[in-house]
């Protein structure tokens, strides 16, 4: 039975991490809009959007960020295999939890350091925007400290509920299995006909 | 005081120990790159910089959209449509289907460019229809995995935009007409292949369509197919740079599977953003860690060393290209795509480059074509593994059945690095 405190700090977790996932898919249909209509006003109105590229790779840098600790969480980061596939319980165990610890380091590198950065650079600012650089600095601490609750419960074997998560994240099969279906039936069945 | 020659053995050492141990790449890189600075006494705010600036680059916004507009296609019914539409052309030759698969998979790498979603999006349609009409489960599979790996070759590929970043800003647009020769030569290689091996076992053939069909068959394709052709032709006449024409292409994509196909609900959107953000997940987060790692690794000079220790080999271009092509294949063969080209590109650059004086954009070719046999090659293969889950079959028979094909592929590697004129005439003819 797992404590109550334990649910809301789940619950906390999870809602941020909603919250990002869900930023950083409206970021990237932001900048698709953002460099379409930058490409149609140059060609169609014939003036240029001086700050579209500014603010597209700033967002690019948010989203990166962002996407790192979701990488975490659901596994997507690419490791290779050279050891043997199935390696005793121990070793895995002792595997996955150095794995958070280190990921948990680099997370705190760059809260501690991407926090010094922010500082020292919210003094400038970016040309086109005029808006200050240490807001573009800002993914790194954000992203690492998502990063750190991320493998905190890996370190800690805390089960994360995903299955709450999925209808909402929009997790879903490649495609969809209604179009599969209809495409192998008529294959098949064209032959008959 | 810090002895550069400890700082280059910790910062190889412990990425390698590191990986060794299967840590994810991204942070091998981080955790080696960090402790390497730690030692040389470099700021970790440069260090922590180096990796958000690693990806603020404009031409690297291409990948978010080329990922995006190969998920929309394929999530909005592209996939089924070039089935359909590749059934026309081809389907009535005996083994008609394993062509079918393979053109396919052409019409679809010049959509996607990533070789896994090929896999996943034909192999789940095909690799069915193949068994129930009588193809072996391994020799389905085996043709679904190899002929994915053209997507990487043919344009637009988001692969190549990283090789380009890694290679110091290679032409975007020449690499991709570069890559449409090979592409298309390793489809009609694997076709012949497939035609002669449905020949011996006896596979059958599909009847034709009605004109009338047919019409709308091409019709469907054409839109789909027109996403490509924005993006090629946009970076070729110069109207757009490649980020620019990807963007669009999304529009466009968008545009066609909501408006044309009629398959894109919000909900879909909402699961294809779902799916970007997956992909860019270990894509971004890794060019960004390379950014700093690899600026390490020139501030230790480390690629002036492997090239010095090559030439100590070999100077023979000939021996040197094989050596370069057989390393990269073993290492394709434990490692994915996007992490090799961020670490090996600046590595090998200077020998094949500047010594060897094979032109940039072959090379970029070259190691296209090299990695994305490594996608079909155990142990470590993406490609090979969703095909064997989606084929049912093991890795083993997949392996097996797999072993002409590898010949085809390695023959088209060879003629890829030692004629020039397979890469070079297309994007020669258009950029002069």
């Amino acid at each position: 039975m797992q404590s109550h405190a334990l649910q809301h700090v789940r619950t906390m977790i999870n809602t941020v991490f909603l919250v990002l996932i869900t930023l950083a898919k409206l970021m990237i249909v932001g900048m698709t809009v953002l460099i379409g209509v930058m490409v149609f006003m140059r060609y169609v109105m014939g003036m240029g959007i001086r700050w579209a590229n500014e603010l597209a790779l700033l967002l690019q840098v948010w989203f990166t960020f962002i996407a790192m600790a979701l990488g975490v969480r659901k596994r997507l980061h690419i490791s290779i295999n050279i050891m043997p596939e199935k390696l005793s319980a121990t070793i895995n165990w002792v595997l996955t939890k150095l794995h958070a610890l280190i990921i948990i380091g680099v997370g705190v590198v760059m809260v501690v350091y991407g926090r010094q950065l922010v500082i020292s650079t919210m003094r400038s600012v970016l040309p086109a925007m005029g808006l200050r650089s240490g807001f573009l600095y800002l993914a790194l601490p954000v992203g690492g400290a998502l990063i750190v609750l991320e493998s905190l419960q890996d370190l800690f074997g805390i089960d994360r509920r995903d299955e709450w998560l999925a209808p909402y994240i929009g997790e879903e099969q490649e495609i969809p299995e209604e179009d599969i279906e209809a495409t192998q039936t008529e294959l098949l069945e064209h032959d008959h006909g | 005081m810090a002895d550069h020659t400890i700082a280059t053995y910790l910062l190889i050492g412990s990425f390698l120990l590191l990986i060794f141990l299967k840590l994810p790449i991204t942070f091998a890189l981080a955790v080696s790159t960090i402790a390497t600075a730690f030692y040389l006494d470099v700021s970790l705010l440069s260090i922590v910089q180096r990796m958000a600036s690693g990806v603020r680059i404009f031409s690297l916004l291409a990948i978010p959209f080329f990922i995006l507009a190969g998920e929309l296609m394929s999530k909005g019914g592209i996939a089924t449509r070039l089935i359909k539409f590749s059934n026309l052309i081809i389907g009535r030759l005996r083994g008609g289907l394993g062509l079918v698969n393979v053109l396919a998979s052409m019409f679809f790498g010049g959509i996607s460019g990533s070789a896994v979603a090929d896999v996943s999006s034909i192999g789940s349609i095909m690799i069915p229809v193949m068994k129930k009409k009588g193809y072996d489960a391994d020799y389905s599979t085996a043709i679904t995995v190899t002929s994915a790996c053209q997507g990487i070759v043919i344009p637009p590929s988001h692969n190549v935009i990283i090789y380009s970043l890694a290679a110091g800003g290679v032409s975007v647009g020449a690499l991709f007409l570069a890559g449409i020769v090979p592409g298309v030569l390793l489809g009609l290689v694997l076709m012949a292949l497939s035609y002669w091996i449905a020949v011996r076992r006896g596979y059958p053939a599909e009847s034709g369509y009605t004109l009338k069909e047919a019409r709308k068959i091409a019709q469907d394709a054409m839109f789909g197919l027109l996403t490509p052709i924005i993006i090629i032709g946009g970076v070729i006449s110069g109207v757009f740079t490649a980020t620019e024409s990807a963007a669009v292409a999304c529009i466009y994509a968008f545009l066609v599977s909501a408006g044309v196909y009629r398959e894109m609900s919000l909900r879909r959107l909402w699961s294809v953003l779902y799916s970007t953000l997956r992909t860019l997940a270990m894509v971004l987060s890794l060019i960004a860690m390379a950014n700093a790692f690899g600026w390490l690794l020139a501030f230790l000079r480390v690629p002036a060393l492997v090239t010095q220790g090559l030439l100590t080999i070999s100077d023979n271009p000939i021996v040197l290209l094989l050596l370069i092509n057989v390393m990269l294949l073993l290492l394709g063969m434990i490692m994915d795509m996007a992490p090799l080209i961020v670490i090996t590109t600046p590595i090998l650059f200077p020998v094949v480059v500047t010594e060897i004086g094979m032109s940039p954009i072959q090379f970029g070719i070259l190691m296209m074509l090299n990695l994305g046999i490594g996608l079909a090659t155990p142990p470590v293969g993406t490609g090979l593994f969703v095909g064997c889950a989606v084929g049912g079959t093991t890795i083993e028979k997949a392996t097996r059945a797999m072993l002409p094909m590898y010949a085809a592929m390695i023959l088209v590697l060879l003629l890829v690095t030692f004629i020039p004129a397979i890469s070079m005439t297309v994007p020669n003819w258009f950029m002069n």
